[in-house]
């Protein structure tokens, strides 16, 4: 499912916009700070917050999230169903390295610190731009 | 309703994303292409390219219900939710709003160091359709302790 040509918009450097929708049919629209590679057909969100997208999810598992290449501009539209949480453990420790790298290079620290590497399997992506 | 002018400016001027979802409870999503709001009708037009926004576009048609996500790269942010009153045409007038909006985001990331043919890719587009929704609820997006907290 993920291909060598979606990776480079997998490395965290732009900022990826995930929608979810609840139980009731309401859509909501944030940043996620990190969409990681963790294998072929699942990635890694950020969570960060407890927040309505946490909600959502707990409600619905599909997001839409869309990710960019920095290396040529690529969006990519990804369809993922939410399938576990790691609090801990190599997955959970490389993205909290990384996060804290981002959370310094904006200004964030502080106010980004990961809770939870939420992995999801990822059901379709589709290059819209 | 009220809204700070900060938080019309984030609106009008930020990456904005326009989120949706199906009957199916299938959420879809894209780049907004600029907006306009409309304080005396209680209004947000988002302005999008049909073609590069058909899932949107069509959810919005159909479910009525829709999410518009705007953010400055100082990371200050606000989401509106509202349903929707009209999915149309855009006049001229608009398109060339919609334009100057493209070629300032351009411009924008273009000074935060990317090659201008990767923002191009998304905004060098022409906006042809206006989604309007009711101004509803707007909540502070920005990380941080007011996060998620309404506005109006």
């Amino acid at each position: 499912m993920i291909k060598e040509e979606h990776l480079p918009a997998l490395q965290g450097l732009i900022p990826a916009c995930i929608t979810t929708c609840s139980a009731a049919g309401e859509p909501n629209a944030t940043v996620v700070s990190q969409v990681w590679y963790v294998d072929d057909e699942h990635v890694a969100l950020s969570h960060q917050f407890f927040n309505k997208t946490r909600r959502n999810i707990s409600e619905n598992p599909k997001a839409a999230v869309m990710i960019i290449s920095p290396e040529n501009g690529s969006a990519y539209d990804l369809i993922i169903s939410y399938e576990r949480t790691e609090t801990e453990g190599a997955l959970f420790d490389e993205m909290d390295m990384q996060l804290e790298a981002i959370a310094s290079m904006t200004g964030m620290s502080g106010i980004f610190k990961l809770l939870g590497a939420d992995v999801y399997k990822v059901e379709s992506i589709v290059q819209v731009a | 309703m009220e809204i700070p002018q900060n938080c019309q400016d984030v609106l009008l001027n930020g990456i904005q994303h326009i989120g949706s979802a199906n009957s199916d409870l299938l959420p879809s999503q894209n780049f907004a292409h600029g907006a306009k709001l409309n304080l005396a009708k209680g209004t947000l037009t988002i302005f999008v390219q049909k073609n590069f926004c058909k899932n949107v576009v069509r959810d919005s048609e159909t479910s009525k219900r829709a999410v518009f996500y705007s953010a400055l790269p100082s990371h200050e942010a606000y989401q509106v939710k509202g349903d929707v009153i009209s999915v149309a045409p855009l006049s001229e007038a608009d398109v060339s709003q919609s334009q100057k909006y493209c070629d300032q985001v351009i411009q924008t990331l273009t000074e935060l160091g990317l090659s201008p043919d990767i923002p191009k890719k998304i905004w060098g587009r022409v906006a042809d359709t206006g989604i309007t929704i009711e101004l509803e609820q707007i909540f502070n997006q920005t990380p941080g302790p007011e996060a998620g907290k309404p506005i109006s």
